[in-house]
């Protein structure tokens, strides 16, 4: 395919379409890590693997068009950023706050619109 | 120097952003990409296809994007080969330190994927007339 046969609206649907199908496979991942963080924070692999994981988020969403939810990853990210010296200490006084992130995280994914089915 | 750019190694540990990046470069620039999920992968990779440009994430397990240009740039066969780090998270000091390291520069995450070849392009003619003005 060449410069001019490609159709940058109908690409950016089909961009935006292809990550959301991997979705719930992200979100399942967060879910299984925020839920261990809160019956056990001082799990430093799993705060280490949910830094991770919110990073990725935040670097490939916005690739693929979903800049809010890219948005909303980077700023979780900037929170767990300020937990690194002492995760357990930070998430044994907050971490229900680790739900209220993740469930922001999904609102942001479901507020935008996927491609519709070709005619 | 005026040489043209064909060949993209694009060294990613994550699958999304590999994807993305490789269709936009393939796609939309018409370079031919190779790609790479570790640094480690990417030191064995780049003596053989020789690229033009690596495209080298900062953030990796194991061996990260500085540490992986470090050791490239022990390689007589890659030594040379200009590096352009990927990152979603940098301050503006760090892309210094990164330029200082070896950096040819930095693209960050999230990218335009529709301007993703354009901009690789324009870094590619920045570092070449910058070699020409060294030459002359």
């Amino acid at each position: 395919m060449t410069d001019t046969e490609f159709d940058d609206a109908a690409w950016q649907m089909e961009l935006r379409t292809e990550y959301k199908k991997g979705l719930p496979k992200k979100f399942s991942t967060l879910t299984r890590l925020v839920t261990c963080l809160v019956e056990h924070p001082e799990d430093r692999e799993a705060f280490d693997a949910l830094c991770t994981c919110v990073h990725k988020i935040r670097g490939s969403a916005g690739s693929f068009g979903l800049d809010r939810l890219s948005q909303a990853a980077a700023e979780w990210e900037q929170q767990l950023d300020l937990m690194l010296p002492d995760p357990s200490m930070a998430l044994g006084t907050g971490s229900s706050n680790l739900f209220l992130q993740l469930e922001r995280l999904r609102e942001c994914a479901d507020a935008t619109p996927e491609a519709k089915p070709s005619e | 120097m005026n040489a043209e750019l064909k060949r993209i190694l694009l060294v990613e540990d994550d699958p999304d952003i590999q994807f993305v990046a490789s269709v936009a470069l393939q796609n939309r620039g018409g370079f031919e990409v190779k790609t790479c999920t570790s640094g480690a992968e990417a030191l064995a990779e780049a003596p053989v296809f020789a690229p033009d440009l690596i495209l080298l994430d900062v953030m990796m397990p194991k061996m990260d994007g500085p540490a992986t240009l470090a050791a490239l740039r022990q390689d007589s066969r890659t030594a040379s080969i200009p590096v352009v780090f990927l990152t979603a998270k940098v301050q503006p000091h760090q892309v210094g330190r990164y330029k200082k390291i070896g950096a040819l520069d930095v693209i960050l995450k999230p990218f335009n994927p529709m301007t993703l070849a354009k901009d690789i392009r324009t870094l590619w003619d920045q570092h070449c007339a910058s070699l020409n003005n060294r030459e002359s």
